[in-house]
């Protein structure tokens, strides 16, 4: 360890003929030539190891002194090196090896899909495809675990929760899937209800024996088409099915600003690539100073990794997004336009699938401080029945009473 | 003239308790049980071989002999013997 700093500069194992050797080393003391290790061999000879310096002077000194010089051993990396440049290739395939290393540390060797069916898990792999992830992958090139477990779980309708964790050279992706309960038919004798409060318009009634006529008023709960056929005497239950269109009403309040500022981005990206050491930042790629004049900015930062163990690199990616701000104006009419249109949208998506919307009317308008309040309702017909099964045992029962 | 600047630094020595190697270039030798001996503020070699090594030292010479003997540093203020130590002697001029 002693000659760490003589071994990055090279040195000699030599030999020193001369009738005065310790002459030459009185000199090279002098001229603080770093010396060690001499040994006696004869008379004429010492045997030491000398720091490597100008051949010249060497030479100068050896005439001065009356010495001669023969050179055993020569070691340290200057000599390491020449040897290597003589040696090309194999410097070459030690680089390459290297690299090849160096590239092999900092790639995916495994994504791991747990929790999903076969089905959800092609999904999520084709997703992460479409974001460099996949085995053989750069570890530079994926954006951060963060951003792609907001990405998997807009995408994904079936799934609760979704975690994106690394470990070493594995991406580990754990999902919990949605399970739904499965929806409770009821098959067994039932009657038609009315779901909510309605006009009845039309009844199509498949089984079961019609309690309601057109045109008549409903309440909630009250038996549209009942499960019970057969008169007094002798009945008999079925499972009634069939569609009761009713009318139904709607209101809905609505505030709508007249003046509203959005940020838009125009899909206008920039991206800038850097190489960290410590705090020292070199620019690899993109060195416009503010590419926008508006902009939102990530960072995403990849760690360089050799085998086991971490490098100093940071590998940055710097990704500005173009970024605009819009001021909208809205007159009445439009404002007005617009409430309707998402009032009806958002009532539809309420609603069964097959409902429709016959006519909304504007109840009540008025705009206070820039901004639109508007109260609206809606005349709607829909399928307002649903099953509700009978108890059997009860109704039997009553009607028995009812006999005696 | 000499003796007398060499007088006033004993004095001086004596007087301030620095040690007399610092205050008058007095060679120091450390010998560590008997295979190492460092000499410092010697002034050159004058000769070395396995068994003996002769330095030049203010006001004489130094003279040390056993087997062995390696330089295992050599530096303008201090030297580093390695080797078994039998006698250490210091030779008047």
């Amino acid at each position: 360890m002693k000659h760490v700093v003589q071994h990055a500069k090279g040195y000699l194992k030599t030999e020193i003929l001369g009738d005065d050797p310790e002459k030459f080393i009185r000199y090279c003391v002098r001229e603080h030539i770093r010396i060690w290790n001499i040994v006696r061999k004869n008379e004429t000879t010492l045997i030491c190891f000398i720091e490597l310096k100008n051949s010249q002077t060497l030479k100068e000194w050896l005439k001065e002194t009356n010495c001669r010089m023969r050179i055993l051993e020569k070691s340290g990396i200057p000599f390491f090196l020449k040897k290597l440049t003589r040696r090309l290739g194999i410097a070459a395939g030690i680089l390459f090896f290297l690299f090849i290393l160096l590239l092999l540390s900092n790639m995916v060797w495994s994504v791991r899909v747990q929790g999903a069916d076969a089905q959800l898990e092609e999904q999520i792999r084709s997703i992460l495809k479409q974001h460099h992830l996949y085995e053989g992958a750069l570890d530079l090139l994926i954006p951060d675990a963060g951003q792609l477990e907001n990405e998997l779980s807009t995408r994904l309708t079936k799934v609760t929760w979704i975690g994106v964790s690394k470990e070493g050279t594995t991406y580990k992706i754990s999902v919990v899937q949605k399970k739904y309960p499965k929806p409770k038919s009821v098959s067994g004798p039932r009657n038609l209800v009315a779901a909510k409060q309605a006009v009845v318009q039309r009844l199509f009634v498949e089984t079961g024996q019609p309690a309601v006529e057109s045109d008549q008023f409903v309440k909630a709960g009250q038996v549209l088409v009942s499960g019970m056929v057969g008169d007094e005497k002798s009945s008999r239950f079925v499972s009634a099915k069939g569609t009761i269109i009713g009318e139904t009403w709607y209101h809905s309040d609505m505030q709508i600003p007249l003046k509203s500022r959005y940020t838009l981005y125009p899909g206008q990206d920039a991206h800038k690539y850097r190489l960290m050491v410590g705090n020292v930042s070199l620019p690899l790629w993109g060195t416009k100073k503010k590419p926008f004049k508006r902009y939102d900015r990530e960072e995403l930062r990849k760690p360089i990794r050799f085998l086991f163990w971490r490098t100093p690199f940071v590998y940055v990616q710097e990704n500005f997004r173009k970024k605009q701000v819009v001021e909208r104006r809205l007159t009445a009419r439009q404002a007005m336009a617009e409430a309707m249109e998402s009032s009806e949208k958002k009532l539809l998506d309420s609603l069964p699938k097959g409902s429709k919307i016959i006519s909304s009317t504007i109840d009540y308008k008025k705009v206070v401080r820039d901004s639109l309040y508007i109260r609206t309702h809606q005349v709607v017909n829909e399928n307002i029945a649903v099953p509700k099964p009978i108890n059997v045992k009860k109704e039997t029962g009553k009607q028995n009473s009812k006999k005696q | 003239m000499k003796k007398w600047s060499a007088h006033l630094k004993k004095w001086f020595a004596e007087v301030s308790d620095i040690p007399e190697d610092v205050v008058m270039g007095l060679p120091r030798l450390t010998l560590v049980g008997r295979f190492r001996l460092s000499i410092e503020n010697y002034e050159s070699v004058l000769a070395f071989s396995k068994t003996e090594l002769k330095l030049a030292v203010t006001d004489g010479e130094l003279h040390i002999a056993g087997d062995d003997f390696i330089l295992e540093t050599i530096l303008k203020q201090e030297i580093i013997l390695k080797g078994k130590v039998n006698d250490v002697r210091f030779v008047d001029d």
